[in-house]
C-alpha cells in the first residue's frame, strides 16, 4: 500500500519533471526539473530494491553531472531559448516531428509491454527478506566477476576522456 | 506485501537478524507512529542542539578572545539563542527585484532539507536495541544498509541550495559566492569520499550502526586511519564552508556570498542549514572514527554511563574543536584552498585508501583479518 503510494507518486514526478526539463522556457528551470527528475528516478530504484544504484544516482548524476550543467547554463543564462520561437521553420518542424514519432514509438512499446509482454513482476529472490538483491556487496560482486571487462573498459574510456581535458585545457 | 521493518533495509539482507529482533514491529501503523515519534524527538533535538549551539559558539570564541560573548539575554546569556530566532522570525522577506523569484524561494529550502535529513541514519544508540520506552523512541530513524553513501548522497545535494541561491538572487557577489562556493564544497566532497573509503575497507559494511559496533568489538578507527580521520576532518570543515573555509561568505571580498541578499526567516534556514551540516559532520566524525554511542573501554564506570550521552560528549569535542580553529586561523585564499584540496589531500587519502586495501588484503590472507 505505502509503496504504491510512493512508487505513483515518484513515477508521477518523473513523468511531469522529464516533460518540464523539454518545456520550460528558462534552461536553468530545465536544468532543475531535471534534478527533480533524477530524484524520482533515484526513488524508483529504491523501490526496485536498488538501493545502491539509488545513491549511486544520487551522487555521480545530481551530485556531480547536474551541478556542472547548471554551472555552465547558469553562468551562460541563455534567456528564452523556446524550440517554439525558433525562427528557422524547417528545423522546427523537423524537431517536432522527430519528437512526434519517438513518443509514437514509446507509447507503442508501452502498450505492446502492458498488453502482451509479461507483467513486470519482482521475483521472490529479491523481495525475500534475505534477498541481498541490489546491494552494495552485491553490486560489486557482479560488477568485479560477470561485468568485468564492460566495467574496466569503461574505467578506460573515461581515462582517455580525463587526458582529453587536460589536454585540451592545457593548450588554451 | 508491506513489511514495516523492511521498508527502509531495502532489498538488503536485515542487519537485524531474525533470531536477534528485539521486538520487530509487524504492524504498519504502529511502526508510523513510533517512526513519527522517534523523527519529532530527534528533528526536536537536532535544532535546539543547534540554537545552543550557537550560544556556546559565541560564548567560546568570546572566551578565546578576552571577551565575555552574550551575558545580558538571561542568565549567562542562556536566552540569547531564542531571541535570536524570534528575531529572525519577525524580520520582513525581502525578494528584490532582480530575483528570479521561483529559484530564489526554494534555494533556503534545498539547502535545509539536505542538512535535516543526515539525522535520519545517525545512531544515538545501538540500533539493534529496542530503543527507550519499549521502542517508541527509536535509536535511529533509519538504520540504513548503504548510510554512507547516504551522506555522500546528501551533501552532494546540498550545493544546489547554495548554487540557486547565487543565481537567482540577481547580484554578483552572490554569484560569486555560489561560484567559489560549489566549486569548494564539490572538491572537498571528493576527498571526503575517499578518506572514508578507509573506514569502509576496514570495517567492511557501510552500515553506521555496523561500523560502531565493529569499532566497540576491536579499536577506535582513528588508530588505523589516521590519515583519513585528518582529511575527513579538513575536507569536512571545507565541505561546510566553515572557517578558515568560509571563503563563500568572504565578508571583506564578497559581503555575504550567495546569502547576501535573503532576509529573515529565508536567511535563517540557510544559518539552520550550516549549523545544521556542521552538527552532522561532528556526529559522523564521532561515529566513523571515535567509537560513536559505544563507550570507550567495555568496563565498569565507562559502561554506567549510556551511548547517547557518549556520542553527545565526542560530538560536543569536535564542535569545540571547530571552534578553536575558527577563533585561530585566518582565511584561505582562494588558490590555496583549492591546491590544499587536489595537491595535498587528495593524494594522502589515496595512499590511505590503497595502504588500507593492501593491509587488509594481506592481512585477509595470513589471517590476521576475521
Amino acid at each position: 500500500m505505502v509503496e504504491q503510494v510512493v512508487l505513483i507518486v515518484a513515477g508521477a514526478l518523473a513523468l511531469v519533471s522529464a516533460l518540464g526539463v523539454v518545456i520550460m522556457p528558462n534552461a536553468v528551470y530545465s536544468a532543475l526539473m531535471l534534478l527533480l527528475n533524477l530524484v524520482s528516478l533515484a526513488t524508483l530504484f529504491l523501490m526496485l530494491h536498488a538501493q545502491f544504484m539509488f545513491a549511486a544516482q544520487l551522487v555521480v548524476y545530481a551530485g556531480a553531472i547536474l551541478v556542472l550543467f547548471l554551472f555552465v547554463v547558469t553562468l551562460l543564462n541563455p534567456q528564452g531559448e523556446n524550440i517554439l520561437r525558433d525562427k528557422r521553420r524547417l528545423q522546427q518542424a523537423g524537431t517536432i516531428s522527430m519528437g512526434l514519432f519517438m513518443g509514437c514509438l514509446l507509447v507503442g512499446a508501452l502498450l505492446y509491454a502492458f498488453t502482451n509482454g509479461n507483467q513486470p513482476v519482482l521475483a521472490a529472490s529479491v523481495t525475500s527478506p534475505n534477498s541481498t538483491y541490489g546491494t552494495v556487496e552485491d553490486f560489486g560482486k557482479a560488477l568485479f566477476t560477470q561485468f568485468l571487462l564492460p566495467f574496466e573498459l569503461t574505467s578506460l574510456l573515461l581515462l582517455v576522456a580525463l587526458i582529453g581535458a587536460v589536454v585540451l585545457g592545457k593548450r588554451k | 506485501m508491506f513489511s514495516p521493518a523492511r521498508f527502509f533495509e531495502t532489498g538488503a539482507a536485515p542487519i537485524v537478524a531474525p533470531e536477534q529482533a528485539v521486538n520487530p514491529q509487524t504492524d504498519p501503523l504502529i511502526w508510523f507512529l513510533q517512526t513519527f515519534i522517534t523523527l519529532f524527538v530527534i528533528m526536536n533535538v537536532v535544532l535546539v542542539t543547534m540554537a545552543y549551539q550557537t550560544w556556546a559558539e559565541r560564548k567560546v570564541i568570546a572566551r578565546m578572545q578576552l571577551r565575555h560573548g552574550p551575558n545580558q539575554t538571561g542568565p549567562m546569556g542562556l536566552l540569547q539563542p531564542i531571541a535570536d530566532a524570534v528575531k529572525m522570525l519577525g524580520k520582513e522577506f525581502v525578494v528584490p527585484r532582480e530575483a528570479d523569484k521561483p529559484v530564489f524561494m526554494i534555494a533556503p529550502i534545498m539547502s535545509f532539507i539536505p542538512a535535516v535529513a543526515a539525522f535520519a541514519i545517525i545512531p544515538w544508540g545501538d540500533a539493534r536495541s529496542e530503543g527507550l520506552l519499549g521502542g517508541w523512541i527509536r535509536p535511529a530513524i533509519a538504520n540504513l544498509n548503504i548510510g554512507i553513501l547516504y551522506m555522500l548522497a546528501l551533501s552532494s545535494v546540498g550545493v544546489y541550495g547554495i548554487i540557486m541561491a547565487g543565481y537567482s538572487s540577481g547580484n554578483k557577489y552572490s554569484m560569486l559566492g555560489a561560484l567559489r562556493s560549489s566549486g569548494q564544497v564539490v572538491s572537498y566532497e571528493l576527498t571526503l569520499g575517499i578518506s572514508l573509503i578507509g573506514v569502509l575497507i576496514q570495517s567492511g559494511t557501510l552500515n553506521l550502526n555496523d561500523i560502531v559496533r565493529q569499532q566497540q568489538a576491536s579499536i577506535w578507527f582513528i588508530f588505523p586511519q589516521f590519515f583519513g580521520f585528518v582529511v575527513f576532518l579538513i575536507s569536512g570543515i571545507a565541505e561546510t564552508n566553515r572557517n578558515p573555509f568560509d571563503l563563500p561568505e568572504a565578508e571583506s571580498e564578497l559581503v555575504a556570498g550567495f546569502h547576501l541578499e535573503y532576509s529573515g526567516m529565508s536567511f535563517g534556514l540557510f544559518y539552520l542549514a550550516e549549523y545544521i551540516s556542521m552538527n552532522a559532520i561532528a556526529a559522523l566524525a564521532a561515529i566513523l572514527f571515535f567509537g560513536g554511542w559505544a563507550p570507550p573501554f567495555d568496563i565498569v564506570p565507562f559502561t554506567l554511563i549510556p551511548g547517547p550521552i557518549w556520542l553527545f560528549l565526542k560530538f560536543a569535542f569536535f564542535l569545540f574543536l571547530y571552534y578553536w580553529i575558527r577563533s585561530t586561523l585566518p582565511r584561505f585564499r582562494y588558490d590555496q584552498l583549492m591546491g590544499l584540496a587536489w595537491k595535498v589531500l587528495f593524494p594522502i587519502a589515496l595512499a590511505n585508501l590503497v595502504i588500507t586495501a593492501v593491509v587488509k588484503l594481506i592481512g585477509v590472507h595470513m589471517g590476521w583479518w576475521v
